[in-house]
């Protein structure tokens, strides 16, 4: 078969993409696509409740659309149906003038009579449309569904399982890894007999065809190119809130294979795929410093630069990358190529350009939350992070108008030409941190205290982190120009809210600063007038 | 007995109740300030003490600030107590006499703003709505504001009975118009539970009051202008779209022309005539108005023994009305249905004002002033489409949090329905400037990709 033929089974426009029970489809594809199956954690965990459930339990797996909620429901209906029921796609109604909910609610009162335990493949915006819409007979399920969206907890014969409980990415230091996505790009590129896409691909590269397809899937053999992409994927979960989906990942995976053009401008010009429209926020291509600048004059003057010809040579040789590329197209390149080394590391000039300072430390401080127990040089990274980035862009933002108070004084509001200040005292609260659990992978939590007095614990995404260190660097942003601007407001007009009830408070006028203390018997001292 | 005063005789169209606009304003009519002032009266259930302006100079032009210099005075004195050293007070009165600075203090020092009013004040009028609104409305106990102790000082001083006293319903210093039942339930409702979470944020309150009190005018002017034909039943919420500021409309968008101020902009006509008839049918007592009810109302107690007054009162209402040289009167006299009879004296009442009559110029200027004063915070000209309904991010950010309420978040669903209950709507195209809104505000949780599982939180 013809390789890029093959790969279609991939494409979420294949006909073969949703997988219905009781659907036919050509033993070819069934094999490739049996063949790509990746077993996913949910996926055992859901066997597990699968074998224990009892007369008249329900199992909700919930997910967004193309999370696979149909494929491991089909796997396991056959298997099962004598003794389980299975609704596959809670989402739709199987008569034109049933609804949706009508549908769910037929099933839960059968349910009342026949007592079978029942598995329901469900969206989460379809759950809590029942909770709101269901009929009231079912008060149960939908106290159960209520609990579940407020605590995502089960509650005794409800099971919930939900994929974003079952994160693809992982986080240990500032290492990104995606065991699912690392498996499924594995199993189209991988070089060895089982691939049943390597044949193809020998082929096409014995007739010399589809260079460009062949040179994409070479590129993507590289480990640490597939690092780079599983960050970039990660980028898009975290920084644009874009959902992942195991549809979304097969069709990515064909998208940036073959496109148009070679795989690192596949990966960044969009496309008609969520994923693709998210990575257009990262296209190296746009970045501007000086290396970069110079580096796009030279390319477009076409000054003679053998280091970077013997750079495209390797590529060529290695990648069978051909042709002039534009000077665009070479630093998306060597952007995928950051993490790679080869003979001619021309593109590791440029390695410092790319240096994406906020993911970084996002990552590192994350994994710090989560797996804080205690030790000492832990605690020191904590404070650090805390005393330079987080303290640091509090004061920094809350004083932006008063920028002569001192770091420990905490600007409270401005009166006419008199400003008002109080004492802060910002710490960090390393219990806290290490009694709490941290699993979403978008944000982690601040523990801190005002004053001796704590907070609530505060999430940070990697865009509010990202703003907070452009506060430390000197950005001084006003609320509607950035996002998570309204954020960093909040939590500072929070904290100017608590401090303000302090005994002791400054007054500054035309560079005077007069101390005034409340005491405890009512008297007003103040000094410095 | 009956709903209906005694003897109806055709008089002059008189309105004193459930609408801020007359047939004649002038400027300052529309004081928001004052309205403000009245709503923070009335749910503190406080006024300036006779103690404290028995001593004011009578002339109302500085009495507002004289209001206030008395105040200082009061408020140094207590200062002077706790200070052990005087020269900070020179400190302190910039900080919270100089230009506007006491109004942000403490929501009840808009108080001081109703200092010059009288009894008879036109600017009782567009409070009054507000009033009505509310309902009664108030809150038991002011709540504690997170301050600093200084700014403390200067609330506790207000707060003293030397300053500020109970507020009693029935005074003399009210207006005629605010025990009038509710002509909008639903907006009612909605209204007390928005200002009541207001108030429990006071420097939410202090900044947002005055852009709830423009956003209720408009919904309450709208709502009123699309309901009052329906006799039938209680109003309900009428679709009204708007659109962010930021989105451009397009004829496509049928919504907005179609359920926007367009058709609003129509209706305005009945306000004035509806309202007059309603009012010169009833027989209330001035003092407190009491048992003034809404149209919708009085034509559902109205009984077949009204018949016969209600037609007479309509012919006499219509031979005085008679402009042309001929009397007409087009309609079946042998009717005994009473609300036959409200409708035509409601027709007729409507016709006095049709272009060409002597009176139509009176009600060109109530329009004008409902149109100036009351819509145009919302009603935009956007080119080919003509006047839509556009909301500003403000706006946006408080119907929100209003919406949100005492609750932490709302599914974006959710939201809806609640702005919706409101008459406020936003097609498909507006919804997803919302989304995108809160996106970049950064107040939204995403459950899924569903678009019904998206959760939205407060930004105060």
């Amino acid at each position: 078969m013809d390789l890029r033929k093959a790969l279609a089974v991939l494409s979420k426009s294949s006909p073969n993409a949703v997988t219905t029970a009781g659907e036919i489809i050509d033993p070819e594809l069934r094999a490739i696509k049996n063949y790509l199956y990746v077993e996913t954690e949910i996926e055992v965990v859901f066997k597990q409740e699968l074998n224990d459930i009892q007369e008249n339990d329900v199992i909700f797996l919930c997910g967004s659309s193309g999370d696979g909620k149909s494929e491991i429901l089909t796997r396991y209906s056959e298997k099962h149906e004598k003794l389980v029921d299975f609704h596959l796609d809670a989402t739709h109604s199987f008569d034109p003038s049933h609804t949706a909910i009508d549908t769910l609610n037929d099933r839960f009162t059968k349910q009342k009579t026949s007592r079978r335990p029942l598995v329901i493949g469900i969206n989460i915006g379809m759950l809590a449309n029942f909770e709101r819409e269901g009929a009231d007979e079912h008060c149960t399920v939908k106290a159960a569904i209520k609990q579940f969206l407020n605590t995502q907890e089960s509650s005794d014969r409800f099971t919930f399982l939900d994929f974003e409980a079952f994160p693809k990415f992982k986080i240990e230091g500032t290492e990104v890894s995606s065991a699912f996505f690392n498996a499924l790009l594995d199993r189209v590129v991988r070089d060895d007999q089982g691939n049943k896409f390597r044949d193809c691909f020998n082929q096409a590269l014995a007739l010399n065809q589809d260079k460009k397809l062949i040179a994409n899937v070479l590129l993507l053999r590289d480990r640490s190119v597939q690092k780079v992409v599983v960050e970039l994927l990660l980028n898009a979960r975290i920084r644009q809130d874009q959902f992942v989906t195991a549809r979304m990942l097969l069709d990515f995976i064909y998208c940036i294979l073959t496109g148009s053009g070679y795989l690192f401008d596949n990966l960044f010009k969009g496309g008609d795929n969520e994923l693709l429209k998210a990575m257009v926020a990262f296209d190296p291509s746009v970045i501007r410093n000086r290396d970069i600048d110079r580096f796009i004059l030279n390319r477009t003057l076409d000054i003679e630069d053998t280091e970077y010809q013997l750079f495209i040579d390797e590529i060529e040789a290695k990648y069978s990358v051909i042709g002039t590329l534009q000077a665009s197209s070479a630093i998306r390149l060597f952007y995928l190529l950051k993490q790679t080394g080869i003979e001619h590391n021309y593109h590791k000039k440029f390695k410092s350009s790319f240096h994406e300072k906020g993911e970084l430390l996002y990552r590192e401080i994350w994994a710090l939350h989560r797996n804080y127990a205690g030790d000492k040089e832990d605690k020191i990274k904590l404070r650090r992070f805390y005393d330079d980035v987080v303290f640091a862009a509090i004061e920094l933002y809350a004083n932006r108008n008063a920028p002569y108070l001192s770091k420990d004084e905490f600007y409270l509001s401005s009166h006419g030409s008199c400003d008002l200040a109080s004492e802060i005292e910002l710490s960090v609260n390393h219990e806290a941190i290490e009694g709490a659990a941290c699993k979403d992978i978008h944000a982690f939590y601040l523990h801190f205290s005002v004053n001796d007095k704590k907070l609530e614990p505060l999430p940070v995404n990697v865009n509010l982190l990202t703003l907070m260190l452009d506060v430390v660097e000197g950005y001084r942003p006003n609320k509607h120009d950035k996002n998570s601007v309204v954020l960093l407001d909040e939590l500072v007009s929070h904290i100017t809210s608590l401090v303000s009830n302090t005994e002791v408070l400054y007054l500054y006028r035309d560079g005077q600063r007069v101390k005034v203390k409340a005491h405890t018997d009512g008297d007003i001292r103040v000094s410095g007038l | 007995m009956s709903i209906l005063k005694a003897t109806l005789t055709p008089g002059n169209n008189v309105l004193n109740s459930y609408f801020p606009a007359r047939t004649g304003n002038n400027e300052g009519d529309f004081d928001w300030d004052i309205a403000k002032a009245i709503v923070v009266r009335n749910l503190y259930r406080k006024q300036l003490s006779t103690k404290f302006t028995k001593g004011l100079p009578k002339d109302p032009e500085n009495k507002e600030s004289s209001a206030i210099n008395a105040f200082r005075t009061i408020c140094k004195a207590d200062f002077k107590e706790r200070l052990d050293e005087a020269g900070l007070w020179e400190y302190l009165e910039e900080m919270y006499f100089s230009g506007e600075a006491l109004y942000s203090v403490t929501p009840e020092a808009l108080l001081f703003k109703l200092a010059p009013l009288t009894g008879n004040s036109p600017q009782h009028r567009l409070a009054d709505m507000f009033s009505s609104l509310m309902q009664g409305l108030y809150i038991e106990s002011p709540i504690q504001q997170e301050t600093n102790f200084l700014e403390q000082q200067v609330v506790e001083s207000l707060r003293s009975e030397e300053v500020l006293s109970l507020f009693e319903r029935g005074k003399k210093t009210l207006s005629k118009g605010i025990n009038e039942k509710s002509f909008l339930p639903f907006l009612t409702k909605h209204f007390r539970s928005d200002l009541k979470f207001l108030a429990s944020h006071p420097k939410y309150l202090i900044d947002q009051l005055q852009n709830l009190l423009k956003l209720y005018g408009y919904l309450y002017t709208a709502q009123l202008a699309l309901n009052i034909k329906g006799l039938d039943c209680e109003p309900t919420a009428k679709p009204l779209y708007f659109i962010m500021e930021n989105e451009t409309a397009s004829r496509e968008r049928t919504d907005l022309v179609r359920n926007g101020h367009q058709t609003v902009a129509r209706l305005l006509v009945n306000i004035f005539p509806y309202l007059s008839m309603s009012e010169g049918l009833q027989d209330v007592s001035k003092e407190d108005n009491e048992h003034r009810l809404p149209l919708w109302q009085l034509a559902q107690k109205l009984t077949d023994d009204d018949s016969n007054k209600l037609r007479e009162y309509a012919e006499a209402f219509a031979l005085n009305r008679n402009e042309s040289l001929t009397f007409l009167f087009p309609y079946d006299k042998n009717n005994t249905d009473p609300r036959y009879w409200l409708n035509v004296l409601l027709e007729l009442a409507v016709q006095q004002f049709d272009k060409g009559m002597k009176r139509s110029a009176a009600q060109i200027k109530f329009i004008k002033a409902t149109e100036d004063e009351l819509c145009s915070t919302f009603v935009k000209a956007r080119g080919q489409v003509g006047k839509v309904l556009v909301m500003n991010q403000d706006y946006i950010a408080l119907i929100t949090n209003i919406a949100i309420g005492i609750k932490d978040k709302l599914r974006f669903h959710e939201l809806l329905t609640e702005f919706n209950s409101r008459g406020i709507y936003f097609d498909k195209q507006s919804q997803q400037a919302l989304i995108r809104f809160y996106e970049r505000v950064g107040n939204v949780e995403r459950m899924s990709d569903s678009g019904d599982a998206v959760y939205v939180r407060k930004i105060l």
